[in-house]
């Protein structure tokens, strides 16, 4: 059953990486994965996609939610490409749901910010990716729980060991 | 008082005196969104046409659990890959703006849902 996340270690205490040139912080007792968002028609994944930081949040209830300027920096892609699928309201706002899909880069194992040098594995987003276009919310890109129970994922959290563990249900070679 | 046409008088003899049911076609088009909304029509019309659908193909063993595409209205691939759907609308060249692929699983599908961004960060201040 392929890892899509390898015991990805989550600290207790702040730490910071660089992506893109911009300083990222990381708050303590976040779990990251690296995703890169691709066209919903898009069968395999960008060879040219550079993955970027995510969070996983279970207690966010769609699969995905970014805000238009890492959408644009950090996926490369302007929201007015890809077709509006419906929108959703949050805290009062409206937000359009656009038509993606992501795709997960494992890392290895026990390595936050080191990739294994495989093609990454697709992550459903059959109802779209939420595209706040104004402010800064969210901070960073959010996985959220709906993506991992639509595409059947086993998500694993070891709070003794502090690593978390993502992979899919079924063997797939 | 309302006068009625020949054809209204007629139509209304052909029924015994009660009105035509167009309660279906009403019902289609009042599951549609405003239709000032940013959402697409073929995406709109694709996803009232699986609503409509979904008791049909959940009861269906031949559906349930597989990906469909509705393309507008009509009802246009199944698939047990979600890739190889991917593969047949881009073989038929359905504009992206008029189609839609869903799981037959149970679950409703909104034009417009009430999500949770949640995101709640803390910095810890020291004592």
């Amino acid at each position: 059953m392929p890892r899509l996340l390898d015991r990805m270690p989550f600290s207790d205490s702040p730490g910071e990486m660089f992506f893109r040139g911009e300083r990222i912080r990381v708050r303590p007792n976040q779990i990251l994965l690296w995703i890169h968002v691709g066209n919903q028609r898009a069968r395999d994944p960008s060879p040219a996609a550079v993955p970027f930081p995510v969070l996983l949040d279970t207690g966010h209830n769609h699969h995905f939610s970014i805000q238009r300027r890492h959408l644009v920096e950090w996926a490369g892609l302007q929201p007015e490409a890809l077709a509006v699928l419906g929108a959703v309201r949050e805290r009062g706002q409206r937000h359009l749901l656009h038509a993606a899909n992501l795709w997960i880069h494992t890392n290895v194992r026990g390595k936050r910010e080191q990739l294994v040098d495989r093609p990454p594995h697709l992550i459903e987003a059959r109802a779209g990716i939420a595209v706040y276009a104004e402010g800064d919310f969210p901070r960073r890109p959010i996985l959220g729980l709906r993506a991992i129970a639509e595409n059947e994922f086993i998500l694993t959290v070891n709070g003794k060991r502090r690593e978390a563990t993502l992979r899919t249900r079924f063997r797939l070679w | 008082m309302i006068e009625l046409t020949a054809e209204q008088q007629h139509q209304l003899d052909a029924t015994n005196g009660k009105p035509r049911i167009v309660a279906d076609r009403i019902s289609q088009v009042a599951s549609l969104p405003a239709a000032d909304s940013d959402i697409p029509v073929g995406i709109r019309e694709a996803r009232a046409a699986f609503r409509r659908d979904l008791p049909r193909l959940l009861a269906d063993g031949r559906t349930r659990g597989k990906y469909v595409c509705y393309h507008r209205s009509g009802l246009v691939v199944v698939s047990n890959d979600y890739r190889g759907i991917i593969d047949e609308c881009n073989r038929r060249e359905f504009p992206e703006n008029e189609y839609l692929v869903e799981k037959v699983v149970p679950g409703e599908r909104p034009d417009e849902e009430v999500i949770d961004g949640i995101l709640m960060e803390f910095i810890e201040e020291p004592a």
